[in-house]
């Protein structure tokens, strides 16, 4: 490890010195999912703000949040854009990456993720959230954000973790399943699919998680190495980034200025075998919250990992202050003092 | 004495290994030991592999946690059921194969294209079949175990020698004496080293089975480490499985031992 | 072709112009001759003639594509397998013990009847201290012993013999033969006897039906003439016999060979 890591800063020396030489842009590499929520990346790349920072980005797609992280770890990927997750917190707590900005926010006011039971269970009776005890939850993962937002919601309106029947079942696609089949009582999604059920009445939403336990879904991670040693690299990026934010924000968030262009930029990404014409719904009703500038709810990821550890799924020796870097963009809540 | 005279040498050596039980024990310890020597010294980092000594601490926080042996009961209970409906079915249908004509022809077609799908790939199909319960992790192992099963239970009734069923036939046994007294035990060699083989798939595809809706369960376990990136205790899982088919291995063994003890 | 002698009475084996051939190759050309009461019925002939493959017919275990073979008489008592045979390989279960492999083939009998055989068949063969044993730790003239013990103990009409000295090395042969003389004599057993050694031939049979090269037809019935106590290795009259047979056999197995030169 460190000597492969030796040699990586070498080359990325040499590299460096090649570019500055050739006046060339920068390349650097960012891991992403294809999904609504990593649209400011998507605009940022089309709309030229990573070209006028002098970066040539290349973005690599994943399909689920873990295999960004291990990238990130081994150097493969110099930024990515997802979703925290324990695993991702372990994974920073051994030093390989580090929390620089936000990306999607659970926030009171703005449409989130919907607490949706099965039909059977509403006909149960569970149609309160306070009736979800003893219930069973459907999660993709343990140590996913779906873990964290049911522990949070119970301690919210008085269940414990204990009192759930976890269900991992691995993919968006089975929970999904699940629950239109009665399988699982209940489950926490986003308002793309949530909508969808609720519409075909295969399923009924009692609440939305943002107004019990709003919380910082995801962030933009960067590895430590980056970070520490190609610091105005990492500046550029985030400076392109917040530029997406901002027509993400104006185009979804505060208005609808400039929607159809920044819908055309995403569209390229997301959804991009079908027809603007099914393809625009689909995006905007995946749009969920970013905070301007991509400023952290830092205080939140603290909590989160202070959870995740005290359930035994980060290690003891993972500390945020290690990780969440809020030197970048000044955060949303500052960090609990120590 | 003549000047030309040379001794024979011997070259009839090799080809017939033994197995020295102390020499597999010792390669055991000498990887453990290399491995966690390279983590001490840092050769290997954390993220690379976990040392040793923390995988052994993973296992030790698991057993006092009383949590070992509530994946490794649940393990071992789908992994007992699973496989052994699988092997049951299995051995009907191969002996069906290696009997009769008919099933024959009708049944070794669709062996061979079934044997070859990745069972993996039918796990949202068991689920809608069976259920997130249960039933779908039992599906999973018992159509894993089936095809090895089916396929050298009915190799093992080919090559049963032509002769010894003749023989039966010569002195007027039935037809299912013949089955039960020559082709059954004739074919116990190829049934008993089905198990070995279903045995090893079944435990395989315990990761599989459990991955879907499992609380406990050692593959579940080791789902939920590959999430949490907790490297020491997936390895531990890892090593749970490993020791799983060893002790897999040696039941069947000894089985073997006792079973085939006039070979 | 003339139908052989027939006595009604005393015949148990009649075989009536068998034909065989396996895809176009013709083995077996209308192949006739009786079995008699108490008589033992050596079958020789060049390799390749069909010996194995006429026994196989006349024991059931192939469908000849032509004639037929019917059995005649009463069955002795306690008879429950009239045509039983004796293998080459012995074809003994591996993973039965002696008296397990004779067991096997008791079905139907009393509990009491099936240890009294198993005793007498085993006394008969000298096996009684072995009768625990697996075949793999059993010589082979003793597992070829099993294989007889268990044709015995079915008390069979006629034997089937095929060739059941043929994988045992010399010496054993010799004894086992030695045997199987003692043993055709003082049980009176109705044979059917494939060989390609003319030894055992005139040492054990009543009649010697010698078949041609292939496709085998009946070259010649010889009648062992010498008496069965006088039947020691050597005796003039034997080895007139012997020369005889190979005479006979001589000529056919010498055109055999060419013919198989000539067809390669």
């Amino acid at each position: 490890m460190t000597f492969s890591y030796r040699v990586r800063s070498v080359l990325a020396g040499a590299a460096a010195l090649l570019s500055l030489q050739a006046q060339a842009a920068e390349k650097v590499t960012a891991g992403s999912l294809t999904f609504v929520s990593s649209a400011p990346l998507f605009i940022a790349q089309e709309k030229g703000y990573f070209a006028a920072e002098g970066l040539d980005v290349e973005i690599k797609f994943f399909g689920s949040a873990q295999p960004i992280a291990v990238a990130i770890a081994s150097g493969d990927v110099d930024f990515g854009l997802t979703a925290f997750t324990a695993g991702l917190f372990n994974l920073a707590g051994k030093g390989a990456l580090k929390i620089v900005a936000a990306q999607l926010q659970e926030v009171k006011g703005f449409e989130g993720s919907h607490i949706l039971v099965s039909n059977k269970a509403y006909a149960e009776g569970v149609t309160s959230v306070d009736k979800l005890k003893g219930r069973s939850f459907a999660l993709s993962q343990v140590g996913s954000s779906f873990h964290y937002m049911i522990g949070q919601l119970g301690e919210k309106v008085g269940f414990k973790l204990s009192d759930m029947e976890l269900k991992p079942l691995q993919s968006v696609g089975n929970m999904l399943a699940a629950l239109k089949s009665g399988q699982v009582d209940s489950m926490i999604i986003v308002p793309q699919y949530a909508r969808a059920l609720v519409n075909a009445g295969e399923a009924k939403s009692i609440g939305q998680i943002a107004d019990y336990a709003p919380y910082q879904v995801g962030g933009l991670f960067a590895s430590t190495r980056n970070v520490e040693t190609r610091r105005p690299m990492v500046e550029k990026f985030i400076r392109a980034y917040q530029k997406g934010i901002a027509d993400y924000r104006a185009a979804f968030v505060t208005g609808e200025e400039g929607r159809e262009q920044v819908l055309a930029s995403v569209h390229k990404y997301v959804f991009k075998d079908e027809d603007a014409k099914a393809a625009y719904p689909k995006i905007l009703s995946g749009v969920m919250y970013i905070e301007e500038d991509g400023r952290m709810d830092a205080a939140d990821i603290y909590r989160q990992v202070d959870w995740y550890r005290g359930l035994g799924y980060v290690d003891a020796g993972v500390k945020a202050e290690t990780f969440v870097d809020v030197s970048f963009v000044k955060p949303l809540t500052q960090p609990p003092a120590k | 004495m003549r000047a030309d005279r040379t001794p024979v040498t011997y070259r009839a050596g090799g080809f017939s290994p033994r197995m020295i039980q102390a020499l597999g024990a010792a390669s055991f310890v000498a990887v453990i030991a290399a491995l966690e020597a390279a983590a001490r010294l840092g050769w290997i980092g954390p993220l690379s592999f976990p040392a040793p000594s923390a995988i052994g601490a993973a296992l030790a926080d698991l057993y006092r946690s009383g949590l070992l042996a509530q994946h490794l009961g649940a393990s071992l209970r789908r992994l007992a059921v699973g496989w052994s409906a699988g092997v049951a079915s299995g051995l009907v249908i191969g002996f069906a194969l290696g009997v009769s004509t008919f099933a024959r022809s009708l049944g070794l077609p669709w062996v061979a294209a079934i044997s070859a799908i990745p069972k993996i790939a039918l796990l949202p199909l068991f689920i809608i079949w069976f259920g997130i319960g249960e039933g779908s992790k039992y599906a999973t192992i018992a159509f894993g175990a089936f095809f090895p099963t089916v396929i050298n239970t009915f190799g093992g009734v080919d090559n049963i020698p032509r002769n010894l069923i003749r023989m039966g036939q010569s002195f007027n046994l039935k037809p299912l004496s013949i089955i039960l007294a020559i082709v059954l035990p004739g074919t116990l060699p190829a049934i008993l080293s089905a198990f070995r083989i279903s045995a090893s798939i079944g435990i395989i595809l315990l990761v599989s089975a459990e991955m879907i809706s499992a609380q406990y369960g050692i593959g579940a376990y080791i789902i939920e480490q590959q999430n949490l990136f907790q490297l020491d205790r997936l390895m531990a899982g890892v090593v749970l499985l490993m020791a799983v088919g060893l002790a897999v291995y040696g039941i069947i063994a000894v089985l073997e031992r006792w079973l085939l003890r006039w070979r | 072709m003339p139908l052989p002698q027939r006595e009604p009475c005393s015949v148990q084996l009649d075989i009536q112009s068998v034909s065989h051939s396996y895809g176009t190759l013709p083995v077996l050309d209308s192949v006739s001759f009786t079995v008699r009461d108490g008589e033992v019925v050596a079958l020789i002939g060049p390799s390749g003639c069909g010996k194995s493959t006429l026994l196989a017919i006349v024991g059931g275990l192939l469908r000849p594509q032509a004639g037929a073979v019917f059995q005649e008489g009463e069955a002795p008592a306690g008879c429950i397998n009239p045509l039983t045979y004796v293998f080459q390989d012995f074809a003994l279960l591996p993973w039965r013990s002696v008296e397990g492999n004779i067991r096997l083939v008791l079905r139907g009998l009393a509990a009491r009847e099936v240890e009294a055989r198993i005793e007498e068949v085993l006394a008969q063969t000298h096996l009684s201290d072995f009768r625990r044993a697996y075949p793999k730790q059993l010589s082979g003239g003793m597992r070829q012993r099993v294989g007889i013990a268990r044709a015995l103990a079915v008390r069979p009409a006629v034997l089937l013999m095929d060739e059941p000295l043929s994988s045992l090395d010399a010496q054993t042969r010799v004894i086992l033969l030695d045997e199987f003389a003692e043993l055709f004599q003082r049980a009176g057993v109705t044979a059917v006897y494939v060989t390609h050694n003319l030894a055992e031939a005139v040492r054990l049979a009543d009649r010697v039906v010698v078949l041609s090269r292939r496709p085998g037809r009946v070259k010649d019935v010889v009648p062992i003439a010498v008496p069965r106590p006088e039947r020691a290795i050597d005796s003039p009259a034997m080895l007139a016999v012997e020369r005889r047979l190979w005479n006979l056999i001589r000529d056919e197995a010498v055109l055999a060979d060419q013919e198989l030169a000539d067809a390669r």
